[in-house]
């Protein structure tokens, strides 16, 4: 999708657009982190704990003195990383895996549509739970416990595309010529299954986003010293009722950087749906 | 007699991401009662928007300006009772409620439409069933959609019409989706309704055979403009516009050659195409320059500015 | 109609074969052994090898999971490491806590994203649309501990109106006991003619109900939203408006009717989504449930904990989706009839 549909649709759709320039802002502001965070986040001020906002910190300090602010700041980092790696790794395994069970059919679907049968029998976030409390407890555990878990929506999804463009004259015809199964897999499959894969995919980075900050609140995420909004709020608990801003802020950032990218998520959504594909918003 | 249908000026655009598409202009056209008119045109000549446009049932964003009476009554931009003109579609399958058993819909929209009591009702809608041809009404009266063919599925959309006394049937391509046999006696059952009870039909159609076996005239439609309408012995014989005459000899013939099948080249224009001229031109084998500046005035007859055959 | 339900629960139990085979794999052949998390700090080799011996791990591992799935089907789930109790008898005691919230908010939270959801597609992108479009989308939003800390700092710690957390409050539950006889405080407490501990139990439930209700509010209003637009747009309803029916019959008898088997599918993922929510939810109101069980036996490395609520709640989510697989056949014509 190049940038130039891309502004055309921010044009058309205007949440959409807000969305992509919040996403923007915080890429931004992730990659700038270490040069425009006004304190070091991991430097505890005794002397200033649990301050509210004012000039020095407008988000106030924690528990430990810490400035919020910067470590939200830092947060961003992490929420970014979370939402791609476990999509990343979601939709790695899952795209395959979808094409080869619906390009071969037979035993291989039955047996991988038993499998992935198995995986969403669980109530989301209890198989990440599981999985992350057997390989221990960490973000990147954490990460790699989502992705396995969610790889069955992008097999199905995966796997009814392909089923679909299976069936068509012109795959018939490449396999006539002899033409090797991965090829046709990757030029005629794979593009067109591509699509729904993105949308689900950007619907997906939020849910990571909040599923990560989910675990890391009860305690099997992030670990401290790693700066994770979910585990900020989950470290503000003892004193947030008191002290509103330690624990508001992170939360906050959480639900601001997820509806930035819902939105841009719907508005994908919006822009591939053939139904509305001839009318201006 | 005052004809059953008749449109005036109708036109009906829709806003796209590539500008706005004029899906139908026509001056007019009229069916009297007991005639059979067929619509002919390939895809997206706008067939469906005019059946659609008849019952002002456009779906937003189009735009629908103009005059359709049926019988007299103006049917646009008004209550949305649509009395007077009734509907059967493509589909057979999917035009009823897979929930609710078929007398139960027949009921609920003929009560509605003819404000009469339940027994009334059944008794009408039995009646309607029998004069379709369907064994045993009672008995497909309790059955579920899904418990019938599709042939007997149209001939019960086609009954549901009939209790509806409409002046009026318009028929979007109903025998598309049936067997050739059963379309051969969907299309009996239709001429035969025309004759006995002064219905008014219009069928819409892209198989010219059908047309050809059905209808009293045929009006030709192109880009959503009527480009010829003629006796339907007239137009098979002697088609005048270019179009026409390409679409008939496009048909297969039996014992003709594969090698023999003419096309028509390039495609009808589509949204945000700047439309200037005669829109068959591009299309057209004996377009002149004026066919490409000048849209060509539809006389009654045809709308070309170089009409085949003998002029007048 | 029997030879179905044979049918469907035989295939739940290959689903439910093959989350066991998923939970003990987990358990077994991942870092983190139970030998480890049993012996403690720096065992020795001989502990080790006894352990092993005494746990069974020295068999092969088909025989171990075939001694793990006998097990589980006697209802023996193992011993919690923290507590040394049955685990199955330990979450028996705290189902009821984890029936009553979920239930009760799936009520709620249905209650209101359907009727909102539907009437959102009946006034398809004019102003109420657009409006219940964007509240969800920031629903969707918001983390679930977020929303429950959000409430818990307006309704407790600005105006004292709830209680913070806990099922009951403890001089409530001194001055006014009753006996657990279904598990459920609300049913309970009526039964034991117990007013007072019924309005406890009350107000200890609105704030974790609300918080889960309003963290799943807005998929079910979005998921109804987009089932109802599609049966809006089904062929049958365009038949019924082009012989102008109503259009007040046409969506309440006819759109909703095509409406009613998505919905149940979406009451059954709700429900899903739910059991994975309570976890959360009961974290932060320290409500005295199994997710909150679930979260202390991972913060422990307990085990044997941690896959018993695993395969509990798994087979509680399978057991609702058959349930509403079931339900189609009766609400379907199309199913079933010959």
């Amino acid at each position: 999708m190049s940038a130039g549909r891309l502004l055309a649709a921010s044009r058309r759709s205007p949440l959409l657009g807000a969305g992509a320039a919040v996403l923007g802002l915080l890429v931004l502001a992730s990659c700038l982190a270490p040069w425009i965070v006004p304190y070091d986040p991991f430097a505890m001020d005794f002397h200033a704990k649990l301050v509210a906002p004012d000039w020095h910190h407008p988000f106030g300090t924690d528990a430990l003195g810490q400035d919020i602010l910067s470590r939200v700041i830092y947060g961003t980092r992490t929420s970014l990383v979370v939402g791609i790696a476990v999509v990343a790794l979601a939709a790695g395994l899952g795209v395959p895996i979808g094409m080869v069970a619906g390009y071969f059919g037979g035993w291989v679907d039955a047996a991988l549509m038993r499998l992935t049968d198995v995986f969403l029998a669980f109530p989301p976030l209890l198989l990440p739970i599981a999985l992350t409390a057997a390989l221990g407890p960490g973000l990147g555990n954490a990460l790699m416990a989502l992705g396995i878990a969610w790889f069955p929506w992008y097999a199905r999804l995966v796997r009814s595309t392909t089923l679909a463009i299976r069936g068509e004259a012109f795959v018939t015809a490449a396999e006539g010529m002899g033409i090797g199964v991965v090829w046709i897999l990757r030029k005629h499959i794979l593009p067109n299954a591509l699509t729904p894969v993105l949308i689900q995919a950007s619907m997906d980075f939020g849910y990571a986003i909040l599923a990560a900050a989910s675990l890391s609140f009860i305690g099997i995420g992030a670990r401290p010293p790693a700066i994770e909004w979910g585990l900020m709020v989950a470290m503000a608990r003892a004193e947030f009722l008191d002290f509103w801003w330690t624990a508001s802020f992170p939360g906050f950032a959480i639900f601001v950087t997820v509806l930035a990218v819902n939105l841009i998520g719907d508005g994908l959504r919006d822009l591939f749906d053939p139904k509305r594909a001839g009318v201006s918003a | 007699m005052s004809a059953s249908l008749a449109i005036a000026g109708l036109s009906v655009t829709f806003p796209t991401t590539r500008g706005v598409f004029h899906a139908l202009d026509i001056e007019a056209l009229d069916v009297a009662p007991g005639e059979i008119l067929g619509l002919v045109g390939e895809s997206g000549s706008g067939k469906s928007t005019l059946a659609l446009a008849c019952l002002d049932l456009v779906p937003k964003p189009g735009l629908v300006t103009g005059s359709v009476r049926v019988a007299g009554r103006e049917m646009l931009g008004g209550t949305g009772d649509r009395a007077g003109a009734a509907m059967i579609f493509q589909n057979p399958a999917t035009a009823l409620s897979p929930f609710f058993s078929i007398g139960r819909q027949m009921s609920d929209i003929v009560r509605r439409r003819r404000g009469l009591d339940a027994r009334v009702t059944e008794a009408v809608c039995l009646a309607a069933l029998d004069r379709v041809h369907l064994p045993d009404p009672p008995a497909q009266w309790r059955k579920y959609p899904h418990q019938l063919s599709g042939g007997q599925l149209q001939r019960v959309m086609i009954a549901l019409a009939l209790a509806c006394q409409p002046s009026l049937l318009i028929a979007d391509e109903p025998t598309t989706a049936l067997d050739v046999t059963i379309q051969a006696l969907i299309i009996l059952l239709l001429r035969e309704l025309a004759q006995s009870q002064g219905l008014a039909i219009l069928f819409i159609t892209h198989d010219l055979g059908v047309a050809a076996a059905l209808c009293d005239r045929v009006a030709v439609l192109y880009a959503g403009r009527v480009v010829e309408e003629a006796p339907v012995a007239a137009l098979f014989a002697a088609p005048r516009h270019p179009y026409s005459a390409s679409l008939i000899a496009a048909v297969p013939v039996l014992g003709g050659s594969a090698a023999n099948l003419a096309g028509i080249a390039g495609t009808p224009p589509g949204p945000g195409t700047e439309r200037r001229g005669c829109d068959f031109a591009p299309r057209c084998p004996h377009a002149q320059a004026i066919c490409r500046s000048a849209v060509p005035a539809f006389d009654g007859a045809v709308a070309c500015h170089f009409p085949l055959g003998r002029p007048g | 109609m029997l030879r179905l339900v044979l049918g469907r629960l035989g295939m739940m139990a290959g689903v439910l074969l093959g989350v066991l085979l998923l939970t003990f794999l987990i358990s077994r052949l991942l870092p983190g052994s139970p030998v480890e998390a049993l012996l403690g700090a720096k065992p020795t080799a001989e502990q080790i090898a006894a352990a092993r011996l005494a746990l069974g791990l020295d068999r092969p591992i088909y025989e171990q999971f075939a001694v793990y799935v006998w097990h589980a089907l006697h209802g023996d789930l193992g011993r919690s490491l923290a507590s040394g109790q049955p685990v199955l008898a330990e979450m028996t005691r705290r189902a009821g806590a984890s029936f009553e919230l979920v239930t009760i908010s799936l009520v709620v939270a249905l209650g209101i994203g359907v009727p909102l959801g539907m009437r959102s597609a009946v006034a398809q992108d004019r102003g109420f649309d657009h409006l219940v479009r964007a509240i969800t989308l920031a629903g969707m939003a918001l983390p679930s501990f977020f929303i429950g800390m959000l409430l818990q700092m307006l309704f407790y710690g600005s105006a004292g109106w709830l209680p913070l957390q806990g099922r009951l409050s403890d001089d409530v539950l001194l001055d006014h006991p009753f006996d657990p006889v279904t598990g459920l405080a609300l049913v309970d407490s009526l039964l034991a003619g117990e007013p007072a501990a019924f309005g406890s139990a009350l107000a200890h439930l609105v704030l974790p109900v609300a918080t889960l209700a309003l963290a799943t509010v807005a998929v079910v209003t979005r998921n109804t939203r987009a089932l109802m637009i599609d049966a809006l747009g089904a062929d049958h309803i365009r038949t019924f408006r082009a012989y102008g029916l109503a259009e007040s019959r046409i969506q309440y008898r006819y759109a909703l009717r095509a409406t009613l088997i998505p919905l149940l599918t979406i009451i059954g993922l709700t429900y899903g989504y739910m059991l994975g929510g309570s976890i959360v939810v009961e974290t932060i109101f320290d409500w005295p449930g199994l997710g909150a069980y679930a979260v202390n036996a991972l913060v422990s490395n307990d085990f044997p904990a941690v896959m018993g609520v695993t395969i509990l709640l798994a087979t509680v989510y399978l057991t609702i989706n058959l349930l509403v697989d079931l339900t189609y056949y009766a609400v379907d014509p199309r199913l079933g009839r010959r």
